[in-house]
């Protein structure tokens, strides 16, 4: 036992209720006597505050504020179930429209399939980025970018703009100049 | 600091943290408000001695309990209730302290009467010292504004343990560090009040 570990170790203990090591030490050591002595006194000191008494009315009032807004959220709460189908229904608008709009490529695409393909449209599709040439030059011209040869009935969407004249070819089958919302 | 007188008689009052607790978190308000009526005073007197302002000690101790309501479902209860409602206690008062743009004056409770009966206070008055013509107000204040020299987390073990009695141990999972760790910073922090309050501990 040191006097640096002793005055570390002996601010655990109040009172002079020290183990024996450390009684035994400050016994011997009239500096670490004075230190504890010192220590203790600041604490007796400190422990004075315990008498400072809070304001009964002020405690009551954050007790009741306390309860109040717990008992406000709680009916909020209850509350917002009721108003869950509507808020279910708009949180789910985003997704209705690209369903929609899946559904109605899908029936555009069964559309192409069912009518005559026209003698003017090429079959055969480029292999790499190739500008496609349409009836009306002046349109702009649609590019077509591809990393291998589309395979039989693969639906191809060869878009230049989403107002200009779109085609679309599934594999070998010829496209069909299709306008989107013009 | 002085208990308020809790209500001996109420129907909860028998009744474990733990099951408060989780009768709290299935939304039973009554029970919640017995963890309150239980630990507020506890509470109040850490963020006091904290903030040396009574009106913020009250707006902190009603963020503190609203916060551990909201908080309890998150609750593990891996340490007790009243352990880690300190823990949210010591971290909004020094969230408080570090938003509030200007220093606040002290705002100080009054002290029992029974302070005049402790023998401490009476070994103080008694010696030849400046204790014998200040008033437990002064006293009061001098301690505060002591308390307020030291850092935030100096201060916190002061309170904890020297006012409010806490064990190390205890200490150390409120504040997140090891025994050692309270240890060093008592240390450090009595050498430091011995210096501002050496007319009256000497």
């Amino acid at each position: 036992m040191n006097c640096a570990r002793f005055r570390k170790s002996s601010i655990t203990y109040a009172d002079g209720f020290l183990p024996d090591d450390l009684a035994a030490h400050m016994a011997a050591c009239d500096a670490c006597r004075a230190f504890y002595e010192k220590g203790e006194s600041l604490r007796r000191l400190l422990a004075l505050k315990r008498y400072e008494r809070r304001d009964a009315v002020r405690a009551a009032a954050t007790r009741a504020t306390i309860h109040q807004v717990l008992v406000e959220e709680a009916y909020k709460e209850q509350a917002a179930p009721a108003a869950e189908p509507a808020g279910a229904l708009v949180a789910a608008l985003p997704f209705l429209r690209y369903g929609l709009a899946a559904a109605l490529v899908a029936l555009l695409g069964f559309h192409a399939l069912l009518i005559s393909p026209l003698s003017s449209v090429q079959s055969d599709l480029p292999e790499a980025l190739t500008p496609v040439r349409t009836a009306s030059p002046s349109r702009p011209q649609p590019v077509v970018v591809r990393d291998a040869p589309a395979a039989a009935y693969e639906p191809l969407m060869l878009a230049s703009s989403n107002i200009g004249p779109a085609r679309i070819q599934y594999g070998t089958v010829p496209s069909v100049l299709t306008s989107f919302g013009e | 600091m002085v208990e308020e007188h809790p209500d001996a008689t109420g129907p909860l009052g028998s009744v474990s943290d733990e099951e408060l607790v989780r009768r709290s978190v299935q939304r039973d308000l009554a029970a919640y408000d017995e963890l309150v009526r239980r630990y507020q005073g506890k509470i109040y007197g850490l963020v006091y001695n904290m903030t040396a302002n009574k009106e913020d000690a009250e707006d902190v101790v009603q963020d503190v309990f609203l916060k551990a309501y909201r908080s309890l479902p998150r609750f593990k209860g891996q340490s007790s209730f009243y352990t880690w409602v300190y823990r949210i206690a010591i971290n909004r008062t020094i969230n408080f302290r570090k938003k509030r743009t200007r220093r606040a004056a002290l705002s100080l409770d009054d002290a029992d009467e029974g302070i005049e009966r402790d023998p401490a206070y009476v070994e103080l008055s008694s010696r030849v010292s400046p204790v014998r013509e200040v008033s437990i107000g002064e006293l009061q204040e001098r301690l505060n504004k002591a308390l307020l020299t030291l850092s935030e987390k100096h201060r916190t073990v002061v309170v904890l343990h020297d006012i409010q009695g806490v064990p190390h141990e205890e200490i150390a999972k409120m504040v997140g560090c090891s025994a050692g760790t309270v240890r060093s910073r008592l240390f450090y922090a009595r050498q430091k009040l011995q210096v501002e309050l050496k007319d009256f501990a000497p």
